[in-house]
């Protein structure tokens, strides 16, 4: 009786986000209307989530709980994919969130820092998503991890893959492969955050993407996982509008609210 | 009355001196609070401990006052003196979490002659068992209890954020047949879907029976992992309180932590992928070649050294015995020149003493031919003469051939 709704992650059921960077050499482009780069942009964003995970994992008298292992996997620099994490966690693969606490590279406006902006070379985003495929496979068999929350993966990029055909179809599939692989409360959950050049209003998990004139959009929108139904609750009973067939496509944001649509224990 | 209060920490927290709900009686004025610190927020634990001693000590059912009451009690939350963690990045999210506040949800009763006075607040719920009818407030169903998003938080109360509609509240006539159960959220949600584990929890007797009751729904999934606590109230005529709690040197298993690594990812975009098995027995025989080569490398490193050692000796005996060699042909030369200087000088005397020899000899033939021809001379002088002559005339016909 596998009820994703009883499911707390916690220490002994933890949850495994896997972020995928691009750091080709198209994210040195600017950021929308901003005066800083794509790839500083997903600097940002990584740097931000892996903060709100921390905050949603420590207890009192500082002890950080291993509710989450993180994997960041980055695409592009010297056209590898390659671990993306630095310093003193650099080469490793997944990272539990109490080490990355332990860990941070620096200090940047009085937060902690884990990754730095890159921009090189090409956008082997297929072989990424297989790299992901292969880890999540390994993850979910590994331990008691098959009575855990399924693994998330959050690719975090500006859309354009060069290692594809025009219709994206290798991509497509190794996707398709992905959300094959499941726990015992689901199956693993692909989301998109597209950084892109365009300026516009940041648009959170929407349902519909018609009116969208980018080719990018419109193929990371198709790829990403519609949001759980106990996602759904979570994310309507704290305030937020999400409708009940949304999608898990991100423009020009970042995914620090989806932690809110998780179940680690009561928030505030 | 009857009152029992049964507590355990979820099983991620080990031990009960870190669960996060908290209680608090007051049986003069039979009032009883319970409060949920949420797990993500800051001292939770403090901040439920704190609302609910203020309550029983003075129970308060309206709005107004309680919104005032615990205004004060966040107050005093607030100005505690806190440390923080030595690691910043640790210290960066412990003063964002303590800028958030902390958060609980509350729900106090008071019973009196002819009702029980309930306010609330979040997800701790209360349920009034009445013979086989079981009621739930604030929420009868699961689907209300979901919709909560409403806790009693410390930044909200110090900003005037926290009004009337934070709170519920409704008086309900006393029956002395019922019972009433005050529980946080986990517990309430599986009462809520599963009416005998009312029942279930309404029998428990001790610890051992409780914890048996947690981990029966939590294996079967339909328990949450959360703390679990609850105050079962009996209006007989009895007057005991017994608490069912974790023995002090009961806790949880620690899970063991095991790091994770991938059996099938590299670092790089190789289409060869080998398994742990195989990752690991690469790395042994590395190890051991690592390990050989170590071992010739000190070695190699010994025989050189051995090797220069010995030249380096051979070298300076070479230079020692040269030295002594050269030092003690340069005496015998000197010794052997002396004696040979001796040897000349020995000789010339000789050679001066055989002239000096030769020259006596000399000296005494010319006497003696002096005295010959004297003698001579004296025998026969025309003989001398005459023999002059032919002598003379030999020399000439030699000239002429």
């Amino acid at each position: 009786m596998y009820d994703i709704s009883n499911l707390t992650i916690n220490s002994t059921n933890p949850c495994l986000m896997l972020f995928l960077l691009d750091q080709s050499g198209s994210m040195s482009e600017k950021f929308g209307n901003a005066s800083h780069t794509k790839a500083i942009e997903l600097a940002n964003a990584i740097n931000d989530n892996i903060y709100e995970i921390g905050l949603r994992c420590i207890g009192n008298n500082g002890e950080v709980k291993n509710r989450f292992e993180v994997a960041i996997i980055g695409y592009g620099k010297e056209d590898k994919v390659a671990s993306a994490w630095e310093g003193q966690l650099s080469g490793k693969w997944v990272v539990s969130i109490k080490n990355i606490i332990d860990y941070p590279l620096g200090e940047q406006g009085g937060k902690p820092i884990w990754i730095q902006p890159h921009a090189d070379d090409s956008t082997p985003m297929t072989k990424a998503f297989e790299n992901a495929r292969n880890l999540c496979n390994d993850w979910i068999n590994w331990g008691n991890h098959r009575d855990c929350h399924p693994p998330i993966i959050i690719n975090i990029t500006d859309g354009a893959a060069t290692d594809t055909d025009n219709r994206y179809s290798s991509l497509r599939n190794t996707v398709e492969q992905i959300k094959q692989l499941h726990t015992n409360y689901g199956n693993v959950i692909v989301l998109n955050i597209h950084i892109s050049s365009r300026s516009g209003d940041r648009i959170l998990f929407p349902n519909d993407i018609s009116n969208f004139n980018d080719i990018y959009a419109k193929m990371l929108f198709e790829i990403s996982s519609p949001l759980t139904e106990n996602m759904i609750r979570l994310a309507q009973q704290r305030g937020y509008g999400i409708y009940d067939n949304s999608k898990g496509y991100i423009f020009n944001g970042n995914a620090g609210d989806l932690i809110n649509f998780l179940n680690i224990g009561t928030p505030q | 009355m009857n009152v029992t209060i049964l507590q355990l920490q979820k099983r991620a927290s080990y031990t009960y001196d870190n669960i996060q709900d908290k209680f608090a009686i007051n049986t003069a004025n039979k009032t009883y609070a319970l409060s949920d610190g949420t797990t993500q927020s800051f001292r939770s634990e403090k901040w439920a401990a704190l609302i609910t001693k203020s309550f029983v000590d003075a129970p308060i059912f309206g709005y107004d006052k309680i919104i005032t009451t615990f205004s004060d009690c966040a107050y005093q939350f607030q100005n505690e003196k806190i440390g923080f963690s030595s690691n910043y990045a640790i210290a960066a999210l412990e003063k964002a979490k303590m800028a958030k506040g902390a958060s609980a949800t509350f729900l106090g009763v008071q019973f009196s002659n002819k009702n029980i006075d309930v306010i609330s607040c979040g997800d701790t719920n209360l349920f009034i068992i009445d013979n086989d009818t079981i009621n739930g407030f604030p929420y009868a169903t699961i689907e209300g209890l979901n919709t909560n998003n409403k806790f009693i938080n410390t930044v909200q109360l110090a900003e005037k954020q926290t009004d009337d509609s934070f709170f519920q509240k409704r008086s309900f006539p006393i029956s002395t047949a019922a019972a009433y159960i005050l529980a946080t959220d986990a517990l309430s949600r599986l009462f809520l879907k599963n009416n005998e584990a009312i029942q279930e929890i309404r029998v428990v007797k001790n610890f051992h029976m409780l914890h048996d009751f947690c981990i029966k729904y939590w294996e079967k999934k339909e328990l949450e992992e959360d703390d679990i606590s609850a105050i079962i109230i009996n209006t007989d005529n009895t007057n005991t309180i017994t608490e069912i709690i974790p023995p002090a040197d009961f806790s949880f298993p620690k899970e063991e932590e095991q790091e994770f690594i991938p059996t099938t990812n590299s670092n790089d975009n190789s289409e060869n992928l080998f398994t742990e098995m195989q990752i690991q027995e690469i790395q042994n025989q590395f190890n051991g070649v690592a390990k050989d080569f170590r071992q010739v490398k000190n070695k190699q490193q010994k025989i050189w050294l051995l090797v220069i050692a010995t030249t380096v000796l051979a070298f300076l005996n070479l230079i020692f015995f040269t030295l002594s060699i050269g030092k003690k042909d340069s005496q015998e030369n000197n010794q052997n020149q002396q004696m040979q200087l001796q040897q000349i000088n020995n000789n010339q005397n000789t050679i001066d003493e055989q002239k000096d020899e030769i020259n006596s000899l000399k000296n005494e033939i010319e006497q003696k031919n002096v005295i010959i021809d004297s003698f001579r001379n004296s025998i026969n002088p025309k003989v001398d003469a005459e023999q002059n002559k032919p002598i003379q005339k030999t020399d000439n016909s030699n000239k002429h051939k």
